[in-house]
């Protein structure tokens, strides 16, 4: 896929204007503009406690800004629940993946299918053959996506597999709810050189499908090939915005995230 | 302006004195309880349910080395050495043999065991009657204009000496900072050479001498009873919840607090309401704090004014903007794959087979017998609530403990109905346990902010509010209670024991079969997702909210059908039917049975209903008044017992075994290979 290609089908789909977090004293995200763009990865980059997650965490309704809009498809989305705006298509993955324990990884997509399904407490409780029927197709779909992303183990229960599987079984989990905007908090965290290059293959293919894409990185080599865009965060603030390049070549983002003439 | 009922009367400047004289009196005991209580919750981690029972100890032993003709010095030092002696036996029993191995609610029901156990050894040792000390000092003081026994200065005096010491412990002494230190973070604590087990011991024999001394101080001005201390208990566990159990000024400043609004509440309202008030005011308060704060529900609902017109219009469009990130079911067409999440048709028959069975059993075995029929009633009663809170407590992981609310409230609406409102007793029925249900998700909906121990707090509080106000509602009775009518629907007389038996376990097999559809249900995995991580499934899309409305409402409407066949078996609601110690017997049957299992509750009911009986001969809730001595020690022993064997519960005690008998095995056949080892065997 080409540059050019990807310019004429993208679409701001999630922008966050002047986005401010403050914790007691201490100001997390300060004044932070984002455009997240359809078929295309954002990648937001910076030092550790540059306030990345918190921006992925105000994005996902689970924390409030302090001030700031967020708009998703032009329309506000404030003070929205983080299941509101999962059912419009926004969906994340965390820094350390939060699975819960006794499913297993099936069950953990299936979990991520049936959230968006219209669940009924009679079909629960009376357990119907429309439940079993429902069931099974829900199953189909997860074993489907897993054999996707190449998760082997689907019966294994979640906490047992390697930390790289879990990363790929809540990717996963995020992928069936049909994503148009997908937020994902360090994938990459502690991958081998092997494992973070199918990633970015992954990564570029579900770009391709459509969603927008945010991916806080830290390996600058996945950055440098999947990111369309990258903005650099340091202490909370916007230092640098452009394509890999760009940011690469920036003094600011140099001397912050790369640390001064080191190495 | 604020409109006050005419009933009410603002106190003149003395009554308002006096209020607050003895406000701050019992406020300090409920601080010093609540500093106690965090003292041990901060170093061990432990919530130590004995806490109110350790005063009450306090109490009696002062009484009794007063009668020895003892001084008045040793009235104090004996209580506190009498105390912390129980609590390092505690400490030792309840603690140190399960740490690592349970979670909270295991350690808070072990130290509750441990609770009610003492409190059988007290009715056993000073009876059943309420006793007490004459003032250290005789006669009364003046306090700016209210009066007061000289006994209110002892509580002052030994509170700030108390609270010095503390501070002056936890502040300047190596000890107090290693004990900071394993609150903080008990791995890097023990990392630089602390000992857990150690400053766990100390914790605890600190938390004990503090108990005892208040029991000895407080023992003339408010007397002591054998169970007295659960609610003694409780008040300062809320005290140390309202400081979120880190905070020691926190805890004093909400002791006292507590203390000042259930004397004023007494004074200007009602003795009889001051109670509900207390916990009325404490609802509002926990709601409040979660609400508000900068990611709270109050700058949520602000926020979503301004969005409400964009949120409906992009909900209405998100289909159409949704785009497939993966082409879904490539892989699986065609394919029939079946979901391996339901439990077996196997595993469920052999369930219902054994259940008839023993159901069975109990009827051809003791048709005769009354006294086992009853007890064989109350444990499948029992039953049928402790399935709910399962539910609620297990699969959704929702500390709401409204359960022996629900009780009330169906047992309560079923007696109206049918003796005052004429209802025939099926409508009647559907009635009652609808509105438990209605009030499950209700309760749950005003709750739906609060986690952890402040739910549990706000739901026990319900309870303790609606006990009070049907204790004062002439027209439901007052402590009488109202008569039900004869069980007989469509006409068919069920009064009998053994038809009435029948009923109860058709209610008991529809709860069970109910539960477990639930819990093998998409619902029951959206629930356990809650369970585990609230946060985390929200952002995966689960409507949480609604998911935990439900589960309370249909573990409401368990709790409902008990409360109804309660009354129509007895044919009589009564408050004390479903007091505080419904609430304690059924939590007991659920962390004895297991929390990770539907089945818990049934077994837990089960297995301490007819050990009781058993070894007692009847069969009772075990705590409150009525019971032996011999059952409420039982009670206890068996909860710490279960928890110290199966921190799971007996529900895991399959898992637990399996690996041993395996081990076992796989050892005898070593054995006898080792014996005669096989000729040629490449070794």
């Amino acid at each position: 896929m080409t540059g050019t290609q990807v310019e004429a089908t993208e679409q701001a789909m999630m922008t966050a204007h002047g986005l401010t977090k403050r914790f007691g004293n201490l100001t997390a995200v300060s004044n932070v503009d984002l455009e997240l763009r359809s078929s295309s990865i954002t990648a937001l980059i910076g030092p550790n406690g540059a306030g990345k997650s918190t921006v992925v965490n105000l994005l996902s309704g689970l924390l409030l800004p302090s001030a700031g809009e967020i708009r998703y498809a032009g329309g506000s989305v404030r003070g929205m629940h983080p299941y509101e705006l999962a059912h419009l298509g926004v969906l994340r993955t965390f820094q350390t993946p939060r699975l819960c324990p006794g499913l297993s990884a099936a069950e953990t997509v299936t979990l991520g299918l049936q959230a968006h399904d219209r669940n009924s407490w009679a079909r629960a409780l009376f357990h119907t053959p429309g439940l079993h029927k429902k069931e099974d197709e829900r199953r189909a779909e997860a074993l489907a996506v897993l054999e996707e992303i190449d998760v082997e183990g689907v019966d294994v229960e979640v906490t047992a597999l390697a930390v790289g599987t879990q990363r790929l079984v809540e990717l996963a989990r995020a992928l069936v709810g049909g994503p148009t905007v997908l937020l994902l908090d360090e994938p990459g965290a502690g991958l081998d050189p092997s494992e973070s290059a199918a990633l970015a293959a992954l990564l570029r293919k579900i770009a391709a499908s459509g969603p927008a894409v945010l991916l806080i990185e830290h390996d600058m080599s996945v950055v440098m090939s999947v990111a369309d865009r990258v903005v650099v965060l340091d202490h909370g603030a916007v230092i640098a915005t452009g394509t890999p390049a760009e940011v690469s070549r920036n003094e600011a983002v140099i001397e912050a995230y790369l640390g001064p003439q080191e190495s | 302006m604020i409109s006050i009922p005419i009933a009410l009367a603002w106190p003149s400047l003395v009554d308002f004195q006096q209020y607050l004289v003895s406000g701050l009196a019992q406020g300090c005991i409920y601080a010093l309880i609540a500093l106690a209580f965090v003292t041990i919750a901060n170093v061990t981690g432990v919530y130590n349910f004995a806490q109110g029972q350790w005063v009450v100890l306090g109490g009696f032993v002062a009484i009794s080395v007063h009668d020895g003709g003892m001084p008045t010095v040793l009235v104090l030092i004996l209580p506190m050495l009498a105390v912390a002696a129980f609590a390092l036996l505690q400490e030792r029993v309840t603690v140190a043999t399960i740490r690592g191995r349970a979670g909270a609610l295991q350690l808070v029901m072990a130290s509750l065991g441990a609770g009610v156990l003492l409190e059988g050894l007290m009715l056993a040792i000073w009876g059943d009657e309420q006793r007490a000390l004459p003032p250290f000092n005789a006669g009364t003081v003046k306090i700016l204009d209210a009066s007061t026994s000289y006994q209110t200065l002892w509580i002052w005096g030994t509170t700030a000496v108390a609270l010095v010491v503390m501070f002056w412990l936890f502040r300047r002494t190596t000890i107090g900072r290693a004990m900071r230190a394993c609150a903080i973070n008990p791995v890097a604590a023990r990392l630089v050479g602390i000992r857990l087990g150690a400053m766990s011991m100390t914790a605890f024999v600190i938390g004990g001498a503090l108990s005892g001394l208040i029991g000895a101080v407080s023992v003339p001005l408010t007397g002591v009873f054998w169970s007295g201390g659960f609610t003694l208990g409780l008040v300062g566990f809320i005290a140390a919840a309202l400081a979120r159990f880190e905070d020691p000024v926190g805890a004093v400043v909400a002791g006292l607090a507590l203390g000042l609004v259930g004397a004023f509440a007494a004074g200007i309202v009602s003795p009889a309401y001051s109670d509900a008030i207390l916990y009325g005011v404490l609802i509002a308060y926990l709601l409040v704090r979660a609400a508000a704060g900068p990611d709270g529900a109050i700058r949520r609902v602000l926020h979503r004014r301004a969005s409400v017109k964009s949120r409906a219009e992009l909900l209405r469009s998100r289909v159409a903007g949704r785009a497939a990130a993966i082409a879904k079911g490539s892989a699986g067409a065609g394919k029939r794959i079946k979901a391996p999440t339901f439990d077996s048709l196997r595993h469920r028959l052999a369930a219902a087979v054994i259940f008839v069975v023993v159901a069975a059993l109990v009827p051809t075995l003791f048709s005769g017998e009354a006294q086992v029929m009853d007890t064989a009633i109350f444990i499948v009663l029992s039953a049928i609530g402790a399935t709910g809170l399962v539910l609620v407590l297990g699969l959704s992981g929702q500390f709401s403990l409204g359960q022996g609310a629900y009780y009330l409230l169906s047992g309560y609406a079923f007696a109206v109905l049918t003796s005052k409102a004429g209802f025939s007793i099926i409508p009647a029925m559907l009635i009652a346990i609808a509105l438990a249900a209605v009030a499950g998700a209700m309760l749950g909906w005003l709750t739906i902010q609060l986690r952890g121990f402040d739910l549990a707090i706000a739901t026990l509080a319900f309870h303790l509010i609606l006990l009070a106000v049907v204790v004062q509602a002439k027209w439901l009775g007052g402590t009488l209670g109202l008569p039900g009518v004869p069980f007989k629907p469509f006409g068919i007389d069920l009064t009998a024991q053994t038809h009435f038996y029948w009923v109860a376990v058709g209610f008991l097999a529809v709860a069970l079969i109910l539960a477990a559809n639930l819990w093998w249900s998409d619902l029951g995995r959206g629930l356990r997702a809650i369970a585990s991580d609230q946060e985390g499934a929200e952002s995966v899309g689960v409507k949480t909210q609604r998911l935990k409305l439900g589960v309370l409402a249909v573990g409401a409407a368990m709790g409902g059908a008990a409360g109804f066949l309660w009354v129509s078996y007895l044919a009589y609601a009564t408050p004390t039917s479903w007091d505080f110690s419904l609430m304690i017997a059924l939590l007991a049957y659920v962390v004895v049975g297991g929390l990770t299992s539907v089945y818990g509750g049934l077994i837990g009911a089960v297995v301490v209903g007819v050990l009781q009986y058993v070894v007692t001969g009847s069969v009772s809730t075990g705590v409150g008044t009525g019971a032996s001595a011999t059952q409420v020690m039982i009670n206890g022993g068996l909860i710490i017992l279960v928890i110290v064997l199966a921190p799971g519960g007996l529900a895991t005690l399959p898992k637990l075994v399996r690996p041993w008998i395996s081990r076992r095995r796989a050892a005898a056949l070593e054995a006898s290979e080792a014996a005669s080892p096989p000729i040629g065997s490449p070794q």
